[in-house]
């Protein structure tokens, strides 16, 4: 090991010259730790309740609760939970997959309902039915699409962005908006 | 937690905390390196321990009292870091006999060594100013760190080498 430099005596003298000046700021002015207690860094709250464990747990607990009392008031009950598979409860929860078993209770049967906005239902349709032909399938407007095979579906699309359906579909929706 | 310790058992662990004042403020000036932060972080850590020293019964008060100081000294330091970069302030006035000109260069030296403790690593650093500043023995240092005895000597040795060379390389720059 390389012995330590005899300069360090230097340093250390300079050490203890900045020592005894700071001890004779310190001898000048009270010392009182009680002071320190009064005046505690804000984040002392803060590493209470993360130091506690059995601060923590409560915590924890309280979240729980609050959760499960929202899902109770938000579903009614306990009923639908355990029942429902896994995706649909998911899905279940989204705005427009939650809607829709809503609106097919209100929904007849169809093709007895009125459309909201024939021109565009109609642009829509035409579009589809052009696209589907080119595409080389059969055009089935029943088809349940929310309940398909997700696979069987990337695979459709990618067969029509192979055939170009989609660039001849724009041009096609461009067209007919044009005469209409 | 064990049982209660006895009034008068307590009072005396408290009494030989105080008696660590001196040494846990220039730990703390050691880590800092200016008196008012350091009289602020002695204060703390000695409000910390009186409030625990009951319940945590130390059985060794002075490394105890020391591993709360670097804690919260590095606590403070992490607040500065957030802050930005902090440079100690000179609240000293030159002395008898000493001219204003030797005082500033004085200064100037002491701000270089601090400037070279201050970029040791942490674990060297920690060593160091147990030393240097808190005067521990390499043994009590090893108690306080929880670290053996040649970790300490190795670690002081580095320590001292990096700040030595530090402050030729400063002088150095200044000389040419």
């Amino acid at each position: 090991m390389e012995k330590t430099p005899e300069r360090w005596n230097e340093i250390a003298a300079l050490i203890r010259e900045e020592k005894n000046q700071a001890l004779d700021y310190l001898r000048s002015r009270d010392f009182d730790p009680r002071a320190a207690l009064e005046t505690r860094p804000v984040g002392r709250s803060f590493r209470l309740w993360t130091q506690r464990p059995g601060l923590l747990a409560a915590a924890a607990a309280l979240f729980l609760a609050v959760g499960l009392v929202s899902f109770w008031l938000l579903r009614g009950g306990w009923k639908s939970a355990p029942t429902a598979p896994a995706w649909s409860g998911i899905l279940a929860d989204s705005l427009l997959y939650g809607g829709g078993d809503r609106f097919e209770a209100r929904i007849p049967a169809a093709g007895s309902l009125e459309p909201v906005a024939p021109y565009f239902t109609a642009w829509a349709k035409a579009g589809l039915e052009r696209a589907a032909v080119a595409a080389g399938e059969p055009f089935d407007p029943a088809a349940p699409v929310e309940r398909a095979d997700p696979g069987e579906v990337r695979q459709k699309i990618g067969r029509m962005i192979r055939a170009g359906a989609i660039e001849r579909l724009l041009a096609s929706m461009e067209k007919i908006n044009k005469e209409v | 937690m064990g049982d209660p310790v006895p009034v008068r058992e307590e009072a005396q662990v408290r009494l030989d905390l105080l008696a660590l004042k001196d040494k846990v403020f220039c730990f703390c000036l050691g880590f800092v390196g200016n008196a008012a932060d350091a009289r602020d972080l002695a204060q703390e850590t000695f409000a910390k321990a009186l409030a625990h020293c009951g319940e945590s019964r130390p059985e060794n008060p002075q490394a105890w009292i020391m591993r709360i100081a670097r804690n919260t000294c590095l606590d403070m330091a992490r607040r500065r870091k957030s802050r930005g970069p902090h440079y100690p302030v000179s609240e000293y006035a030159a002395g008898d006999g000493e001219t204003p000109e030797l005082h500033a260069g004085r200064e100037e030296e002491i701000r270089i060594v601090r400037k070279a403790i201050d970029r040791l690593p942490r674990r060297l650093r920690d060593v160091l100013v147990l030393r240097e500043y808190a005067e521990l023995s390499y043994q009590e240092i090893a108690q306080t760190l929880r670290i053996g005895s040649g970790t300490v000597m190795s670690r002081l040795h580095r320590a001292r080498r990096t700040v030595l060379r530090f402050y030729r390389e400063e002088h150095h720059g200044k000389n040419t």
